[in-house]
């Protein structure tokens, strides 16, 4: 089930043309607490970036300052070549399942044609189309038959492949995806980074925040490893060391076995610490 | 029986009345929808009373039906932007600042309307309404009003729909959700105003809230939750014009209770509330979801 992680950095395309993420210094946070600092990180099209990091590592921001939600308080974003406002029509975003309202009255099917908003004026703006196009999006997940029901009778696998087609529907060439796999069992999580994967392989950028470091080792050309800051960049192979997990995720993290496969537990740890907490 | 349902209709100010019921059940529904959906029940509740102000300014100016109805709605966005700013950049919890933008408007708008001449009148048919001698002038300012807020409805709904489910999401796909938001409470203001004739600014609420969450207990789509509303808020606006009628009571406090009755039985009989018709049928009650 393992693909090994060099394989996959043959497939990477080597033409430096357009990059597809270029993050140059990033600075950013809420209000005056600066919540990432100095990130950098370039991404060539086609490539599939895992984002590791513990809770509250600014996974989440740096993939809301890519969406244009936060702005740069310092550096520069450019996504496919653009400003981030630029390029929304090419950029898929999917925010962490847990952020949404999932009581609200809607069918999937209206949810998923969501991801097709463009600002439009005129009567462009009862254009119809969009049900057969979230229908695609949902077929591509193997989840056509949810169109019609509510989002709320959904599980979690179901939530997050509702979310990913939402984020899917509009074919862009870039997709942000907040922990797509978080509270997925392993056939559903395997799956969907399968899928990840191949669209990848068939031209998509993909950047995807997780917990999940075997993952990301099996799967992904890069590992971004971010604890507020940047602490390693580059392919799994590099980056997934002891030393590294041990730095990005503060001692958390249980490395079993060391030699080409790593099996690395434990991020999760921090979830329960919150639990306890409350 | 046929007498005492068809009695009522033969006075013009019974008919006018139920015109203006079904305008406010359009307004208030299609409006009502989003504040039911999105727990915005008190700052709606807000915005209606913080109106009275522009309202109160217009009215003392001399201004008619559609000056008052502007100065309402300049109000209601006043409030939402208040309460956002205070939210935001105050760090107030966000019923504080509701509570507070609230208190000042309203009693702003009361302390104006103390000025005219015969206070006790005035104030009187803002509070309670007096649906039973509305003049044609402010027959004609309702529904314009409430055609202007099915409108925008129907021109933004894909805007008014993304902004409600996923704010976060909406403004990444390049929505203007500040703006969204702060139109909708404009709008929650015009229905307001639609409001006020039939049952006056204090229950102003009743007539946004109670017929779109009885709709909402029993369909599962926004534009369902609207066309429910609209025909369960016309059902209480008959209703209570009977019991207004042949009960010699005010018809906007009836037309209210009638909206309130009329959700209690829903959430009785629906699965959605104790859903006494699935026992009823020996069915197992469906999980809350």
């Amino acid at each position: 089930m393992s693909t090994s992680s060099a394989e996959s950095h043959t497939a990477l395309p080597t033409s430096r043309g357009a990059l597809a993420v270029e993050v140059t210094s990033l600075t950013t946070g809420y209000r005056d607490q600066v919540a990432i600092a100095d990130v950098s990180l370039a991404l060539e099209p086609g490539t599939f970036l895992g984002l590791l990091g513990p809770n509250g590592s600014g996974k989440s921001t740096l993939l809301k300052a890519l969406v244009g939600l936060l702005p740069a308080w310092e550096g520069s974003i450019r996504l496919l070549g653009m400003p981030p406002q630029e390029a929304r029509s090419r950029v898929g975003y999917m925010p962490q399942a847990e952020d949404l309202d999932w009581t609200f009255p809607a069918t999937v099917q209206e949810v998923v044609a969501m991801g097709l908003y463009q600002r439009s004026f005129g009567f462009r703006r009862f254009r119809r189309g969009s049900d057969e196009r979230a229908r695609a999006a949902l077929e591509r997940l193997s989840v056509a038959d949810l169109a019609t029901r509510q989002i709320g009778e959904l599980s979690g696998g179901q939530q997050r492949r509702v979310l990913l087609a939402r984020a899917l529907v509009k074919e862009p060439d870039l997709l942000l995806l907040d922990e797509p796999t978080a509270g997925l069992d392993a056939p559903s999580e395997r799956g969907l980074l399968d899928l990840l994967r191949e669209l990848a392989n068939q031209g998509k950028t993909i950047l995807a925040s997780t917990h999940d470091i075997t993952c990301v080792n099996e799967r992904c050309d890069y590992a971004l490893c971010l604890n507020r800051s940047v602490i390693a960049f580059g392919p799994p192979v590099e980056v997934i060391t002891e030393e590294t997990l041990d730095r990005t995720f503060d001692g958390h993290v249980l490395v079993l076995g060391r030699s080409g496969q790593q099996l690395a537990v434990a991020p999760h740890v921090q979830h329960d610490h919150a639990r306890t907490r409350d | 029986m046929i007498d005492w349902l068809a009695d009522p209709w033969h006075f013009e100010f019974m008919r006018r009345a139920l015109l203006a019921g079904a305008l406010v059940a359009l307004a208030g529904s299609v409006v009502g929808a989003f504040v039911v959906v999105k727990g915005l029940a008190f700052l709606s509740d807000a915005v209606a009373h913080s109106s009275l102000a522009g309202a109160a300014i217009a009215f003392l100016a001399g201004g008619g039906s559609i000056a008052i109805s502007i100065g309402a709605a300049l109000a209601a966005a006043a409030t939402a932007v208040s309460v956002s700013f205070l939210t935001h950049r105050g760090q107030l919890r966000e019923d504080t600042a509701i509570a507070l933008v609230f208190a000042g408007l309203f009693g702003l708008g009361i302390l104006l309307i103390s000025r005219a001449r015969n206070y006790a009148l005035e104030l009187n048919s803002f509070f309670v309404g007096n649906i039973l001698t509305v003049p044609t002038e402010d027959l004609v300012v309702m529904g314009v009003l409430a055609g202007v807020v099915l409108a925008i409805t129907l021109v933004f709904y894909r805007e008014l729909l993304f902004t409600a489910y996923d704010p976060t999401m909406a403004a990444a796909t390049g929505v203007p959700v500040a703006l969204v938001q702060t139109g909708l409470m404009i709008m929650v203001a015009l229905a307001a105003v639609v409001a006020f004739r039939l049952v006056g600014v204090v229950l102003v609420m009743a007539m946004l809230v109670a017929p779109a969450a009885t709709a909402a207990l029993l369909v599962r789509r926004i534009p369902l939750i609207m066309a429910g509303g609209v025909v369960i808020g016309l059902a209480a606006t008959v209703v209570g014009l009977y019991a207004s009628f042949h009960g010699d009571v005010a018809a906007g406090p009836a037309i209210v209770l009638a909206a309130v009755a009329l959700f209690a039985i829903a959430f009785v009989l629906s699965p959605r509330g104790l859903g006494v018709i699935g026992h009823l049928r020996g069915g197992a009650r469906p999980a809350f979801g």
